[in-house]
């Protein structure tokens, strides 16, 4: 395979690690806050782009494993005591473990019931995680300070927990195009475009949908995991928190969906603005509807997103953009 | 026999659109498939092929029951079949539909086989100059074309044509009649609908007619279109119509 086969790949690799590294350059805390917010965006959002974009299946409450794996995570550290390299991959296990449960049963659904059920599967996680005594009930967990001891102290915790992420990040990525250039991900393209062609040519639509469902959710988990250990607290609210999972479909939308660099681009634009519009007067109240707005926008005029408008534009864009 | 239907039925509520039809196909044959609108040889094909469950009867392929099996599984099989009303996978490449077809199919190759399959496949129903447009971007006549290119890829043992003429113009019709040949000297066996009379004559060995879901008439070309009861079929009771242009 010739080297810029996977131009697409490498230029993807470059902007999530532009940008890791962008805060050891710095040194500043605050640097490394501001990208930590858009790292786990680019992770979730490429993520969930593996069943959405690939598979064209509609997750509105993809956040759940986001939250599940906060959950498990934070439990596993705060309560049990484990490592957290231990801690995130039981996140990861844990969210991968209830997409392959829900998959079997509500990937059977097709287009907006199955967006609307997952919808009610966020809804029903919370309401368990308030319901729970284990997990804090409404009011959560709070992580002791003594839980960043192992670690050097809180502050050097924070570092590694950013490390981490961008390890996790830079998987997502390197997972996203390996199933993209996979025949797994050419069976989910075919779901994509046409589900019932699909078994009409051979493909086993059940297993490639779970599988996809399965690959999307493990890496949320990480993050989730990863995300609370980091924040030292967790709480319902937070973790399940609908409107960011509607938040990951506008980035996707953004950039490209199904492509591989829009997801990223789009992360990290949608990123940009929020807090732009948060830290503008006129906009802070409302920037959750400058995000419905621009959600409309693409639908309606770039259906695409910007990398799916590029590569439309010219066959050394359409090749060199993946 | 490569294929065996056995009393097969198909209800759909209230509406029996199969009932028990039995046929069967020898290796290499080709069955032509006709009958008036609404006789059910669609539904037919969606029953050999599982995309709607057989209510009762038998399908046997190559020595195995295959009724009740999912679709994917029976394709996997070797029976690949094609759309009268195309589903080309709009966004995906001509090539990367015909890739799909040999990566899922009977053979289940790599993605770098099914790439070698697919170009070959592409030159020889002549889409390989389009190889890299969209497959949405095809007009009707290459989509049919694409449809055929798909299933060939996935080395079929049988391949069941649901109307691969219908919408095309003499000459496109004349090409498509000679890539069928062409299929069909490679030893694929083949069942086709189609309504394009001189087309399903000169192609198959053996025709059957279907009528409101039955069995009316099989036989040679010859035989099926001196048959009564395929004459009426088709253009109502000779004896009403002779009376109606007397009344005229």
């Amino acid at each position: 395979m010739r080297w810029w086969s996977r131009f697409g790949l490498w230029l993807s690799l470059a902007i999530v690690v532009g940008a890791a590294l962008l805060p050891a350059i710095s040194g500043s805390a605050s640097t490394r806050e501001a990208v930590f917010t858009v790292l786990v965006s680019v992770a979730l959002a490429s993520s969930l782009n593996m069943l959405l974009g690939y598979a064209g299946y509609v997750s509105f409450g993809h956040i759940v494993f986001f939250g599940l794996g906060g959950y498990i995570g934070f439990y596993a550290v705060s309560v049990l005591g484990w490592h957290l390299s231990a801690a995130v991959l039981a996140g990861a296990a844990a969210s991968g473990l209830l997409a392959l449960l829900l998959g079997m049963s509500i990937l059977r659904l097709r287009g907006s019931y199955f967006a609307l059920a997952t919808i009610g599967i966020n809804e029903a996680m919370k309401a368990l995680a308030t319901n729970l005594k284990a997990f804090g009930g409404s009011t959560g967990m709070e992580m002791h300070l003594r839980a960043y001891q192992p670690y050097g102290g809180a502050a050097r915790a924070l570092w590694i927990t950013y490390w981490a992420l961008c390890g996790v990040t830079v998987l997502a990525v390197v997972a996203s195009f390996l199933v993209k250039r996979s025949r797994f991900g050419l069976a989910l393209l075919t779901i994509r475009e046409d589900e019932d062609a699909a078994a009409v040519l051979g493909v086993d639509a059940t297993r490639a949908k779970t599988l996809a469902y399965v690959l999307s959710a493990v890496f949320p988990g990480a993050v989730g995991a990863l995300y609370f250990f980091k924040s030292a607290s967790i709480e319902p609210g937070g973790a399940f928190r609908l409107h960011f999972s509607i938040e990951l479909l506008v980035m996707i939308m953004l950039g490209g969906q199904g492509t591989l660099l829009g997801p990223i681009l789009g992360a990290v634009a949608y990123q940009k603005l929020r807090s732009a519009l948060l830290t503008s007067a006129a906009f802070r109240d409302v920037q959750l509807v400058v995000a419905g707005v621009l959600l409309l926008a693409i639908v309606l005029f770039v259906p695409a997103g910007a990398v799916g408008w590029l590569r439309s534009r010219s066959r050394t864009l359409h090749r060199a953009l993946e | 026999m490569i294929l065996d239907v056995d009393q097969m039925t198909m209800r759909f509520g209230g509406l029996t659109a199969v009932k028990k039809v039995s046929f069967g196909l020898r290796e290499g044959e080709i069955l032509g498939l006709i009958g008036p609108n609404g006789a059910g040889k669609t539904t037919l094909f969606n029953g050999i092929n599982g995309v709607y469950p057989v209510t009762s009867g038998s399908v046997t392929f190559r020595g195995g029951a295959i009724h009740g099996l999912p679709t994917w599984q029976i394709a996997r099989l070797g029976l690949a079949r094609t759309h009268q009303i195309v589903r080309p996978l709009a966004e995906l490449t001509v090539r990367e539909n015909v890739v799909a077809g040999a990566c899922f199919g009977r053979e289940r190759l790599g993605l770098r086989d099914a790439a070698r399959v697919a170009d070959e496949v592409l030159e020889r129903v002549e889409l390989a100059s389009k190889a890299d447009l969209p497959a949405g971007k095809l007009n009707l006549a290459q989509k049919k074309r694409l449809e055929l290119a798909r299933a060939l890829a996935s080395r079929p043992y049988l391949l069941l044509l649901d109307e691969v003429l219908a919408g095309l113009n003499p000459s496109e019709v004349s090409t498509m009649l000679e890539t069928l040949r062409e299929v069909r000297s490679r030893g694929v066996t083949l069942i086709l609908i189609e309504h394009i009379m001189h087309a399903v004559m000169s192609l198959s060995d053996r025709v059957l007619v279907l009528h409101c879901g039955e069995r009316i008439a099989e036989g040679t070309p010859e035989q099926v279109t001196r048959d009564p009861r395929v004459v009426e079929a088709y253009l109502g009771d000779p004896a009403s119509i002779g009376r109606a242009a007397g009344e005229a």
